[in-house]
């Protein structure tokens, strides 16, 4: 469309080009700065993944309050102990739910720096939807559950450890966290 | 020159005009993403937290059979050993040791005298990050092995 006076086009195709050159950045910097497409949600590994059954062992190991031959038994004993008598039972169930309400819980809602260990006493009422579920089973049957399952609930850093019994069988022995809408820091933070 | 040069450097400056706005555009988008933040202080502290209680080196108790992972020995709880067992210049850490009750038992750290300053006020100061980790763990305190809680804190300079 040139001439010896010049373009007389580029009125004409100059405003469409520079609103469809307009429309194309705005439409790119929202996928870009504010969706962030292309940012990876997985930079730094979890610390989930470096996860063991040093919970569960801890809790297996504590002493209780229950005593045998003037020794005070722990938790893994009593489990022994338990499945031979179910007298020991009630008291094993209350043991291993003063360690359960020990364990650090999430407070969901609240950034990854503000999160503070929740102590049963104080902050109960903060905490909102995750509980620690211990599960003992022997001879594939349940043998006792501890603690409170959400409906729609997640479980998350399951550890798993076989104890033995007194009498030669195994007892399998599983603690999670069950936890309502539970974000993956959360959940990182106390793996 | 005549009208027509003078069309047309008009019109390639405003070619260049809208090149040099997208251009920019190009770069504030690599830009971002080049230099996207990286915290990795969380998966340190976790790291830390299980070397200090699985290492003979760092405070994990030791007796003539074996090494007891998970199991602090209080004695091994000083400046020396957490200097010894983990040393990093950006990062500085406290570990406390608390009973079943949450009663202090030991406490030591490895913080230079500026992390000891910023720590209280650690989330009003620019360019450093603090969390605070607590796992239930065993310790030794010389007679019997026990219940308690072992707390983590670390202050890390992320820039």
């Amino acid at each position: 469309m040139l001439d010896k006076k010049g373009d007389f086009g580029f009125p004409f195709y100059f405003f469409p080009a520079v609103t469809l050159l307009v429309l194309t950045l705005v439409f790119f910097g929202i996928i870009f700065f504010v969706v962030e497409i292309g940012k990876s949600p997985n930079l730094v590994i979890r610390s989930e993944s470096y996860q063991d059954s040093s919970k569960l062992i801890t809790v297996l190991n504590s002493h209780t309050k229950v005593q045998q031959s003037g020794v005070n038994l722990t938790i893994s004993e009593l489990i022994s102990l338990a499945s031979e008598d179910q007298n020991y039972k009630d008291e094993l169930t209350s043991e291993i739910k003063f360690l359960l309400d020990k364990l650090p819980r999430i407070q969901v809602g609240e950034t990854l720096a503000d999160v503070i260990i929740a102590t049963p006493a104080s902050t109960r009422e903060t905490i909102k939807e995750g509980h620690w579920i211990l599960e003992i089973k022997t001879n594939n049957e349940s043998f006792l559950n501890i603690g409170e399952t959400q409906t729609l609930a997640n479980n998350y850093l399951e550890q798993l450890i076989f104890i033995p019994l007194s009498d030669g069988n195994l007892a399998e022995v599983k603690l999670y966290l069950n936890c309502f809408a539970c974000k993956a820091e959360d959940i990182d933070f106390i793996a | 020159m005549n009208k027509k040069g003078i069309f047309d450097i008009l019109e390639i400056g405003i070619y260049m005009f809208f090149v040099i706005v997208v251009s920019v555009f190009i770069f504030l988008a690599a830009f971002k993403y080049l230099n996207e933040k990286i915290d990795t202080t969380n998966l340190e502290i976790s790291l830390l937290t299980k070397r200090l209680t699985y290492s003979d080196s760092c405070l994990a108790y030791k007796d003539s059979a074996r090494v007891h992972q998970g199991t602090i020995d209080l004695a091994k709880l000083n400046f020396n050993t957490l200097t010894n067992c983990f040393s990093k210049e950006s990062l500085g850490y406290v570990v406390t040791v608390t009973d079943i009750a949450g009663n202090v038992l030991k406490s030591a750290s490895n913080l230079n005298a500026r992390q000891e300053a910023y720590l209280p006020i650690c989330k009003n100061v620019k360019g450093y990050h603090c969390i605070k980790k607590k796992n239930l763990v065993q310790y030794y305190d010389g007679n019997e092995t026990k219940t308690g809680f072992v707390t983590v804190e670390v202050i890390n300079l992320v820039g």
